[in-house]
């Protein structure tokens, strides 16, 4: 899958869901299993995800 | 008066007897001839013209040497349009034909075979429903069976090459004998030889020989053929050189028990987190650097399963680390759940790193 989830964690970063491509689930329900449980998310492509993690637990999460 | 009631003949005496030498009286000789007259017509003519005008007592009996056809209704030896009445036994010399109806009120006793002929049913008719044949000996079926009677219990004994039918109608109950070769008994235990069952019910089978089932492809299971089984529960199965996907148990030596692993991931931690292969996972998250989440696509049965992470190092250290259950940011241990798995790979005395491989796989 080329897309990815998103959504703030509790350290104040920001945590990326890889959906596995062999499970067989849509990224949306993905996103409804392994999301935890009042956490806004959003989906975005592969792209728009930094590639460059030198900096990756400074990352946050904006709407 | 000639016969004086009691079968004597008696000649008028008057006039009688004549004297030799005197005129006889025409009235005496008139009287005679009348006596003698009426005599002879009382008395039975051998030649049949009399017809006797009361019932004839034959002491002795009555003999006749007439030969004549038996069958014919008109010249028998004994004709009468009123029938025979015979106070005692009537002996057949040789063989009796009844043109109608032959009623035996009292035993009838056959000495020898009865033959039933060109019966109109074909067989003996027995009007009473609880009467029949009884014998005390043995009679083949050919014979009318033994104590072949209805609504009684009997015993009906067959022996010999007979063609037998037994056709049984209304709610009875016929205990068949325990046969060892040619009858099957519903209670004791029967072996079939070449029997086909058509659609048979069958409770339970249990089986102690070979039993060879048909070639269906769809609702029998064939010992020595390939089957699919759909939805089947199989409580405490041995299973011997199971095939289960592409053979993964074929080579398992040992009597060990086998624990398979229930989710595994292989990944790339590095520039744009990605998974290479995996089995039971539905995603991966990245929670920062070395630090992930393991999520499962079916969850464990519990929280005591068992996580194996490997990964390959920085390229510069061989003191690599890898930790479960913890957050890397904290420190702290994250609690397990049912549906997820956190990992950790580090340097040891440095900290976390995203490495190139990462390898996870989980028991239970």
């Amino acid at each position: 899958m080329n897309q990815r989830i998103i959504y703030p964690n509790n350290d104040g970063g920001v945590a990326i869901v890889i959906p596995a491509a062999e499970c067989g689930l849509t990224i949306e329900e993905i996103a409804a299993k392994d999301v935890p449980a009042g956490k806004l998310y959003k989906i975005v492509d592969v792209a728009d995800i930094p590639t460059d993690r030198t900096f990756r637990n400074a990352w946050e999460y904006t709407t | 008066m000639s016969y004086n009631g009691s079968g004597t003949f008696q000649i008028n005496t008057t006039g009688q007897p004549v004297v030799a030498g005197t005129v006889i009286s025409s009235t005496a000789f008139n009287a005679l001839t009348a006596d003698l007259a009426t005599g002879l017509s009382t008395a039975i003519t051998k030649d049949g013209q009399t017809a006797t005008t009361a019932r004839i007592p034959f002491a002795a009996g009555i003999n006749s040497t007439l030969v004549t056809d038996s069958t014919n209704s008109t010249t028998g030896s004994i004709l009468t349009a009123g029938g025979v009445g015979i106070a005692k036994a009537l002996n057949v010399g040789t063989s009796a034909t009844i043109g109608t109806t032959l009623g035996v009120t009292g035993v009838a006793t056959f000495s020898a075979q009865p033959i039933f002929s060109t019966l109109t049913a074909s067989k003996p008719v027995f009007t009473d429903a609880s009467k029949g044949f009884v014998s005390t000996g043995t009679l083949a079926p050919d014979q009318g069976g033994t104590g072949v009677a209805n609504n009684v219990a009997s015993t009906l004994t067959i022996s010999g090459n007979f063609a037998t039918t037994l056709t049984v109608a209304g709610a009875y109950n016929y205990t068949l004998p325990a046969a060892s070769g040619t009858l099957a008994n519903l209670a004791s235990a029967q072996t079939l030889t070449n029997k086909t069952l058509t659609a048979p019910v069958i409770s339970s089978i249990v089986n102690t020989g070979t039993l060879t089932l048909p070639t269906s492809t769809d609702t029998l299971v064939g010992k020595a053929t390939t089957d699919t089984l759909t939805n089947k529960t199989l409580t405490s199965p041995t299973l011997t050189t199971p095939n289960i996907d592409s053979a993964q148990f074929a080579t398992v030596s040992g009597t060990a028990p086998i624990y398979p692993c229930r989710a595994w991931v292989n990944f790339n931690g590095t520039g744009t987190v990605a998974i290479r292969g995996s089995g039971n996972v539905s995603s991966l998250t990245d929670n920062g650097v070395g630090d992930y989440t393991v999520n499962f696509t079916t969850a464990m049965s519990d929280i005591n399963y068992s996580v194996n992470t490997t990964c390959s190092s920085n390229g510069t250290s061989n003191f690599i680390t890898t930790t479960v259950f913890t957050n890397s940011t904290t420190g702290a241990n994250v609690a397990p759940t049912t549906s997820a798995a956190r990992i950790n790979t580090g340097v040891y005395a440095v900290g976390t790193f995203d490495p190139t491989y990462v390898n996870v796989s989980v028991f239970r």
